[in-house]
């Protein structure tokens, strides 16, 4: 690895920003309970600088071969085909994974304000005809094959309730509509 | 069978929800004097995990209230920070009666003091008392030490107790204060962990309602009630001396036992908290439902809304006179 | 004792109790099978159900879930990488890859096979302990616990297959985002930000659905194919199964180390399926001599993984049943059981009423026996799951997951926490960092703080309580060996930094 890997300085810096907030933080409690958050902390913060320092510094890297940090050390490297990317995952472009995570926030944006019953059939037949490239009635077909089974197990049998989505809070005396849990 | 219910209910919600409208139309034009309560399912709200001793009492009951109110009062756990998430979900609930929650007393006044989150409890709607668990203190019977003055010659006495806040340091620090006891408390012990402390000697005491699990231990040879708090003796542990006996009165009554007391949001109208209280209290005379309560442990006295407002009003004088040995104690953790 | 056995096996024969178990089994490897809901979960619905019921028959139930999610669970790792529940995880190193190879049928015999031997040695051994369970709990103080804690996490580094370095700063992390939240030992909130949502800190749930299944959907999706490379692979159908289920006895060392594992640790409250399952993992690894093709697809892998989360099931019933010491949180519903059908645990319990002890552990056995019976006769099906074009899997993953969340406590932002989590444990895996660590360090954060506090007030302050008491001793030279073992193996290895081909 010979040029420096900004996504994966990306990945250190987040976890380091976690973990200095908590190290950070703890210093607001008294007594004993900051001793698990130094405890663990410093090492854990050590060790992220370290790995971000030997990113940005060949001759760390050398270092860090010798102690066991090295790339080289994860034996699922070796069942990766060629153009795999680090930590062993095959995917495809960054364009596609930008596509695929798209889709998850777009599914739960749906959940979010329509509700489960309305989302999921939605973003079944969306996803099933733009990305598998189903015809639109197969979609729809599978979608009631599919979706059917799903109702009657999580509705009717197990009786867990779904979230109904924040629109009909919004619309008053329609369905009752979903509470928004306190996020503050 | 409660599966047709459950299904019979989901038609019956979209039924309800389609006339409501008209309903609450047709009320406001009459203006009419009989509430229109309820309207829809009724939550009851509890603060702890399924299958615990106040989840268990809640099912029993709000199962019998569905058949007096004509709507189902459906069960529903918030769980989290202790039990403090349900109340302030009732807290900030609309106070129209459709919601109400169980809240063990006076635990979660002491929780408030300590860590303010702006709920009043003497401006909630009291409804009733569903349970009431007497608290004891018991140790394993292998120890050879049974009274106060016992435990006023040890050096630092260890207590088991679930943390630094709650009703059981509460009573610790009151207790080890009112009998001149020297002590130390050990954290993190919940439900049953606290008898294989006692077991293992990670401490010398513990206390807490003895009911449930806890009630069935001390009922065997491993572990032995040492005062209950109680001023009568206490049917399931006849043996065990009350504090009153012990010559301490002021631990008495039953001001330091657990509450199971059930509240709707502030400010609910009048006429519809006695709608609720009404079932509340019918479904709290049938026998099945006592019986239930008792199995788990649990006794039944019931309170009306404003004997309920009452004690807790007396719980909040309690936990004032004391909550500063509580902190000072918590603080030198 | 022997009575109420004969009376139990009898009492088999009671169409109720044969539909109480098939309720139970039905359930549990449903909710094993989907990533995220468990055991715990199909406990707690139906709990409030069986009020009313005989006991006995409602205990059948609930032995059905306790004896069969963990091994539904091992049908995803397999074949989607996803645990169904948090004990599969050591499944997916190399019940996944041989699925790639096409061998997701092998894997899946191999699995249930491995199960069902874990589960039966672990009721045998209980049944046999029962009457020493007190000598085994008063053996168990906090700073022991606390010891135990340090080794599973340790043992979980090294059975990650990433570099150690990035593994225990994952680990590090994980810990320290357990303090978020209100701590039980400390009756206070900790970096909550004054948010309602961190109250209770971050959930498991939402956080392993992000990390384990959703990122990998990403990863997947974005690739496109099938779950298993090559599509014209021939799974081998019910042969293939068959052949697996056969082939556990070729590794009888391993099955037998992850049911003695499995059990033992299971009988310490509060270590669980998920320690049990990566230390038997570790253990194996480190044992065999051919360490190099643990994590490849190696059919050894997935029977030390196996066999240990469901020889936890014995395990753990034992503290249970003993002293109503609930160990993990099926044992704590089952707790509720009892209270709900006026059933009391300890002396009464095993003296009075041994019918219930029975139904349990022939409950636990007949549905572990019923669900290899689906597994292994549906595995065949199940295994097609693999072959589907993962552009069909995706959006039923999705859904699942979603509900799966919710359903946990019914908060819409465990959602957004579980979409969130997914970007962050993708980048995480494209970085190098092992997820399990971290999320290992995540469970067992808390409990080792809590541990390490309750020992400290136990001594007075004293730290020496850590390292006199004679367990503490044991698991202690046990950490040693492990760290010693290890850079010794680093050191012959580090000359010739050559990658293990396998």
């Amino acid at each position: 690895m010979t040029r420096i890997n900004g996504f994966n300085l990306g990945v250190y810096a987040f976890l380091l920003t976690i973990a200095l907030s908590i190290v950070l933080g703890a210093t607001a409690y008294a007594g004993k309970q900051q001793l698990t958050a130094f405890v663990i902390g410093v090492p854990t913060i050590t060790l992220l600088v370290f790995l971000f320092l030997a990113e940005v510094t060949p001759r760390l890297i050398k270092l860090t071969g010798a102690f066991g940090v090295s790339e080289d050390d994860a034996p699922q490297a070796a069942e990766d085909d060629a153009g795999a990317s680090p930590g062993g995952m095959e995917t495809g472009s960054w364009r596609r994974i930008g596509i695929v995570y798209g889709w998850l926030l777009l599914y739960f944006a749906m959940t979010f304000v329509f509700g489960f019953y309305i989302a999921i059939p939605v973003f079944m037949v969306l996803f099933l005809t733009i990305e598998s490239r189903l015809i639109p009635v197969f979609a729809v077909g599978v979608m009631a094959a599919a979706g059917l089974p799903l109702y009657i197990i999580f509705r009717l049998v197990l009786d867990i309730p779904l979230w109904p989505g924040i629109l009909p809070r919004i619309i008053p005396g329609v369905i009752g509509g979903g509470i928004v849990p306190q996020l503050n | 069978m409660a599966r047709i219910g459950r299904i019979g209910r989901f038609g019956r919600l979209m039924l309800l929800a389609g006339a409501l409208a008209a309903i609450a139309a047709f009320g406001a034009a009459c203006g009419d004097d009989e509430p229109d309560f309820p309207t829809r399912d009724v939550e009851w709200f509890v603060g702890f995990a399924a299958g615990g001793g106040f989840d268990t009492a809640s099912r029993i009951i709000a199962d019998k209230m569905s058949d007096d109110l004509g709507v189902n009062v459906v069960v529903r756990n918030i769980e989290g920070g202790g039990g403090r998430r349900a109340v302030q979900e009732i807290a900030r609930s609309d106070p129209d009666g459709h919601a109400i929650s169980i809240m063990n007393m006076p635990n979660q006044i002491t929780a408030e003091r300590l860590d303010p989150e702006d709920v009043d409890f003497n401006e909630l709607s009291w409804v009733g008392r569903a349970v009431i668990q007497t608290y004891g203190l018991y140790t394993a019977s292998a120890n050879d030490f049974n009274t106060p003055e016992d435990l006023q010659g040890m050096p630092d006495v260890r207590f088991c107790l679930s943390g630094l806040a709650g009703h059981s340091f509460l009573v610790a620090s009151v207790t080890t204060e009112v009998m001149n006891i020297a002590w130390n408390p050990v954290t993190g012990y919940r439900g049953q962990e606290t008898q294989a402390g006692l077991l293992r000697g990670d401490c010398e005491l513990a206390l807490g309602p003895i009911a449930g699990t806890t009630l069935t231990a001390v009922q065997g040879p491993d572990f032995k009630v040492l005062w209950m708090y109680s001023s009568e003796r206490f049917g399931p542990v006849p043996d065990a001396p009350t504090v009153d006996e012990l010559g301490f009165p002021e631990l008495g009554g039953s001001k330091f036992a657990n509450n199971g007391l059930v509240a709707a949001a502030p400010g609910t109208p009048d006429d519809i908290l006695a709608i609720l209280s009404d079932a509340f209290d019918a479904a709290l005379q049938d026998p099945d439902v006592i019986a239930g309560i008792n199995n788990a442990g649990m006794g039944v006295e019931t309170l009306t809304p404003d004997e309920t407002a009452e004690v807790v009003e007396g719980m909040d004088g309690i936990v004032s006179e004391y909550i500063d040995t509580v902190r000072q104690k918590s603080q030198a953790q | 004792m022997f009575e109420a056995f004969l009376d139990g096996l009898a009492g088999m024969g009671n169409p109720a109790v044969i539909g109480a178990i098939v309720l139970g089994t039905v359930l549990g490897v449903l909710f094993g099978v989907i990533p995220g809901l468990g055991s715990v979960i199909a406990m707690t619905l139906i709990l409030p159900f069986t009020f009313g019921w005989d006991p006995i028959i409602a205990m059948y139930v609930f032995a059905g879930i306790i004896g069969t999610a963990s091994t539904g669970g091992g049908v995803p790792a397999i074949l989607l990488n996803t645990p169904g529940t948090i004990a599969n995880v050591c499944t997916t190193f190399d019940g996944f890859p041989m699925t790639r190879r096409g061998e997701g049928g092998r894997a899946i015999g191999l699995a249930a096979t491995a199960s069902a031997l874990g589960t039966l040695f672990s009721i045998i051994v209980l049944a046999a302990l029962l009457p020493l369970a007190e000598v085994m709990l008063r053996a168990f103080t906090p700073p022991d616990f606390f010891w135990l804690i340090i080794l599973g996490l340790i043992a979980v580094t090294f059975a990650s297959r990433q570099n150690m370095a990035k593994g225990l700063a994952a680990g590090g992390v994980g810990i320290l985002i357990a303090l978020i939240g209100f701590s039980p030992v400390f009756g206070v909130r900790r970096y909550t930000l004054g948010s309602e949502y961190l109250w209770d800190g971050i959930e498991i749930v939402p956080l392993v659905i992000g990390f384990f299944a959703l990122s990998e959907l990403i990863v997947y999706t974005s690739r496109g194919g099938s779950i298993a490379r090559d599509a014209n692979v021939n799974l081998g159908g019910f042969r293939q199964i068959m052949r697996g289920a056969v082939e556990v006895f070729q590794y009888k060392a391993i099955l037998l180390r992850g049911s003695v594992i499995g059990t033992v640790i299971g009988a310490i409250p509060g270590a669980g399926g998920a320690v049990a399952n990566f230390l038997s993992y570790s253990t194996a690894k480190q044992a065999s001599k051919t360490p190099e093709l643990f994590g490849t697809g190696y059919p050894g892998g997935v029977v030390a993984s196996e066999s240990s989360n469901d020889a936890k099931d014995g395990g753990i019933l034992l503290p249970t049943l003993t002293f109503g010491i609930p160990g993990n949180g099926e044992m704590v519903i089952l707790m509720g059981a009892f209270v709900l059908h006026g059933i009391q645990p300890g002396r009464d319990l095993l003296v009075n009423r041994l019918d219930i002890v029975w139904a349990i552990i022939l409950g636990v056995i007949a549905a572990q026996v019923l669900t290899t019976i689906i597994i292994l006769g549906g595995g065949a099906w199940l295994a097609r799951i693999s072959l589907v074009p993962v552009k069909y899997i995706a959006p039923f993953v999705a859904i699942l997951s979603f509900i799966g969340v919710y359903a946990v406590r019914s908060n819409i932002w465990d959602v957004a926490l579980a979409v969130f989590a997914a970007l962050v444990g993708f980048s995480m895996r494209r970085a190098g960092f092992p997820l399990i660590t971290m999320v290992i360090g995540f469970v067992l954060g808390q409990l080792a703080e809590e541990k390490f506090t309750q020992s400290l007030q136990i001594s007075g302050g004293g730290y020496s309580i850590f390292f006199t008491r004679p367990v503490s001793i044991v698991l202690l030279l046990g950490i040693v060996f492990m760290l010693g073992w290890s850079m010794y193996k680093a050191a012959k290895k580090n000359p010739a930094p050559q990658r293990a081909e396998p």
